[in-house]
């Protein structure tokens, strides 16, 4: 296990490497840059101009600002933002708690209402139920999170007055809710389908029948084999989504006026604030790569049976 | 008797429009007020930053040498009580108002506009805002590093300072930037680059908190300068860049106001609950198509001006944009000083187009690539519907849409046929106009490289007039000259709206840029669900 988990660590650093090469490429090809961004209107006088971008270093050639890049990297020095003047690990951290705390929630909602929705569909097959579970994953599936956020919006906290539209509210409870349930829903289908994908499939297993000739009750069928063999496949599926969640915050973190690190991305992307892009894209590879470490950790503790080598 | 009758209603309708309380002002409350503009707020450095989003609440934290004032329709002096001008025009002599003070309980002196203005040339990297202090004598030379101070600023006293210009300008259209605000010297060599994270000003709120990405909390300074004044305990600035959003928490009383998007403007225009509380003003934005002269076709002025006949704009801002716009006449907007009132655009006048376009020898027309950005109010989508009032001269129009970024690339570049934009033009008029002169660069906003030597010698006869009015009269004929040469199509002036809640008074139509409230004179009655209890 110990083994398992130093290899997979290991194997982090080629990732990383391959991801910041591949990152920096492609913010490097985004024709603009940060100087004219920081005019905040499209004139600036042209010696202000010059000024700045040799202040930012925009003069100096692509593969030296990446080797200088890799290098303070190593040293655990992301650099500074070109337009805020601060480090970019404290604007991007300052940023990343808001958008894991979402992303959590949201896949919370997801495991707790689409696991269940999925093996009631699976263990009611061609019922109503079943029928039912499939139209509600697909509108859930369909809808899009920018309409779906602000049509919460409009019943739950204008309509109902129920909670507050927006905001982050301090980190309350109340402001988590509607955005959370945005990025949920989709999510939460996703999974119902999966899961009932994974429930089926077992199911139809041999070892079912076996067990079932064995006498044993439905109820130890389903604990002692369906749902521990079903859980690899959602285990598995959960942590993908949950990684690619972290990236998909952006619509509704606008949506909601959340400060997570979705809006601080796409932000950085149109200042042409390459070094908190960069940030930002590193921590969300690197949340992707823990989780689905952590998964994997998990199968064995779900099913000890699973062999690391 | 009834001309003084007729005064005191003139001024109830002119202070109505203005937001001006007509009863007492309340004390204490909380404001909720929104960061509209696109992206988080990146400092609150004043020197650091020159965008909207920024400035808006460092506006409120700090205070210019002078200020916009909505009624003067101009900057007027803020912190100095006395200004005397030179003969020669080139050096300011100011004393300071009394009992200035910073947030951190120092007195403010003369030696603080001297600091902040060699810091802006100075900082590293550069102020963006820098240009504005280019204008006082030396500042260049400090600027690349040949001199050790700006010579140009002359400490005399603790209370009395003067400012030597290169040029005969009116500094008021200079200083009164937010973003040229004083800052203490100390605080800021104290927290070094953490001021703009937790900035000390002398304006009439004090920084609390910056949750990034979400809220700005300022409290009430107990020792601003101005007395009775700030009215409000607190005022939060929530960052907010959804429309809708933004609408639907205004709606749900949770913003106190908001700015107004073309979208939900008829929405606030027919709700009786809103109608009356909608602060416009012609914003000082002129929104146009930049016409490329390197493009055979659009080198041809007939065809130009065709092209301004051929396009009925007034409908465009009627009917596609709703209203929320000010139909045009030339490149200075309706609150400029050289306004021409008696001025009148081109119009639409196909026919006359059409015969434009045949004296051209373009009858049988040409195609032309408009770029724009997704905007909705001076966008492709506006391009579109200009599109299919270009078919009927023969003009094939095409889109592209790019990001704001890459057009603005491209612009510089020369890499375009036409270009939908909002570009700024005010608040002086000289300055406003000096972008078409031919010897402004591209990269300073003369992007189609307009060069009119009539147009230049209006300009260079203002500069030299010291009669104010006469002053006017050649920048209003200078405006009609560019107009005429439809060097690019205007279609508006943005009209920037915000929307009140009937509890919050003082609001005021500020022309330079709407949100550029000085919340110091806002206030909230009882009957705000924030209202002191």
């Amino acid at each position: 296990m110990r083994s398992f988990i130093r290899r997979r660590l290991l194997q982090f650093v080629p990732t990383v490497l391959g991801v910041t090469l591949i990152m920096f490429v492609l913010l490097q090809l985004i024709p603009g840059n940060a100087a004219l961004s920081s005019a905040g209107r499209l004139e600036m006088d042209a010696k202000v101009l010059a000024l700045l971008k040799e202040d930012l270093q925009l003069d100096k050639p692509a593969y030296i600002r990446y080797f200088n890049y890799l290098a303070n990297l190593a040293q655990g020095d992301m650099g500074k933002s070109l337009l805020r003047n601060y480090d970019v690990a404290d604007v991007v951290f300052d940023r990343l708690w808001a958008t894991l705390k979402l992303a959590f929630s949201a896949i919370s909602i997801a495991l707790l209402l689409g696991v269940p929705l999925g093996f009631l569909a699976a263990f009611r097959q061609g019922t109503w139920v079943d029928m039912l579970s499939a139209v509600v994953s697909v509108v859930g599936v369909s809808v899009p999170q920018f309409w779906l956020g602000i049509l919460l919006m409009y019943v739950f906290a204008f309509s109902l007055n129920l909670l507050p539209t927006s905001g982050y509210g301090g980190g309350s409870l109340a402001n988590l809710v509607l955005p959370a349930l945005t990025l949920g829903i989709g999510y939460t289908a996703l999974l119902a389908r999966i899961t009932r994908a994974a429930v089926v499939e077992v199911l139809s297993a041999d070892y079912i029948r076996t067990a079932r000739a064995k006498g044993l009750s439905e109820m130890e069928i389903s604990y002692k084999h369906v749902f521990r063999n079903a859980f690899i496949l959602i285990l598995t599926t959960a942590g993908l989504l949950f990684g690619s969640l972290i990236g998909q915050t952006v619509v509704v973190e606008r949506v909601f006026a959340w400060p997570g690190i979705g809006s601080l991305l796409v932000e950085a992307i149109f200042q042409r604030d390459i070094p908190v892009a960069q940030g930002c894209l590193l921590v969300i590879v690197m949340v992707f790569l823990i989780v689905n470490l952590l998964i994997d950790i998990l199968y064995n503790v779900v099913n000890s049976q699973i062999d690391f080598k | 008797m009834k001309h003084s009758i007729r005064k005191s209603l003139l001024a109830c309708v002119a202070a109505l429009g203005l937001g001006i309380p007509l009863h007492a002002a309340e004390m204490g409350g909380s404001f909720n007020f929104v960061a509209p503009y696109d992206g988080s707020i990146l400092t609150l450095d004043p020197h650091r930053t020159s965008k909207q989003q920024d400035l808006l609440v460092a506006n409120n934290i700090f205070r210019s040498l002078y200020m916009w004032s909505v009624e003067d329709q101009r900057p007027m002096p803020e912190l100095a009580k006395h200004v005397e001008v030179s003969e020669d025009g080139l050096t300011y002599t100011y004393t300071l108002k009394d009992g200035m003070k910073f947030h951190n309980g120092r007195e403010m002196v003369a030696s603080d506009i001297a600091y902040s203005y060699e810091r802006m040339l100075t900082m590293d990297p550069v102020s963006p805002n820098s240009g504005h202090i280019q204008v006082i004598q030396g500042g260049s030379e400090l600027q690349n590093g040949e001199a050790d101070s700006l010579t140009g600023v002359k400490v005399i006293d603790d209370k009395t300072f003067s400012i030597t210009l290169t040029e005969r300008i009116d500094p008021a259209y200079q200083f009164f930037r937010p973003g040229t605000a004083i800052v203490p010297k100390e605080e800021v060599e104290r927290l070094g680059d953490q001021f703009g994270l937790t900035p000390v000003g002398s304006g009439p709120f004090v920084f609390k908190e910056w949750v990034k990405g979400s809220e700005v909390t300022l409290t009430r300074n107990p020792d601003y300068y101005e007395q009775g004044k700030p009215y409000l305990d607190s005022v939060v600035f929530k960052i907010m860049q959804e429309g809708t959003s933004r609408d639907i928490a205004f709606r749900s009383k949770e913003l106190d106001a908001i700015i107004v998007e073309a979208p939900q403007y008829q929405s606030y225009k027919n709700d009786p609950d809103y109608a009356d509380n909608l602060i416009e003003v012609a914003e000082m934005f002129t929104r146009l198509i930049v016409w490329n002269p390197d493009y055979e076709p659009l080198a041809n002025r007939k065809v130009r001006q065709a092209i301004s006949y051929a396009i009925d704009e007034k409908t465009i801002n009627s009917r596609f944009l709703k209203g929320k716009a000010y139909d045009p006449v030339g490149w200075l907007p309706e609150s400029s000083e050289a306004f021409d009132k008696n001025a009148t655009g081109f119009g639409y006048d196909l026919e006359k187009a059409k015969a434009l376009m045949a004296e051209a020898g373009y009858e049988e027309g040409f195609e032309i690539t408009i770029s724009g950005t997704a905007n909705g109010s001076y966008g492709v989508a506006v391009a579109e519907v200009i599109g299919q009032y270009l078919s009927k001269i023969n003009i094939s129009v095409k889109i592209q849409q790019l990001e704001g970024g890459i057009l603005y690339d491209n612009m510089i570049a020369g890499d375009y046929q036409g270009i939908i934009w909002s570009f700024g033009a005010g608040p002086e008029p000289l300055a406003a106009l000096k972008r078409w002169h031919s010897t402004t660069q591209n990269t300073s906003g003369n992007y189609p490289h307009y060069n009119n030597p009539e147009y230049d010698a209006l300009l260079d006869q203002a500069l030299e007039e010291s009669d104010p009015a006469a002053r006017v009269e050649l920048l209003k004929k200078a405006d009609a000259v560019f107009r005429d040469d439809a060097a690019v199509w205007i279609f508006n002036y943005n009209k920037a709206v915000l929307a009140a809640q009937p509890w919050t008074h003082g609001l005021k139509p500020v022309a330079i840029e709407i949100m550029y409230q000085d919340l110091a004179d806002v206030w909230v009655d009882s009957t705000s669900p924030r209202a002191p209890k």
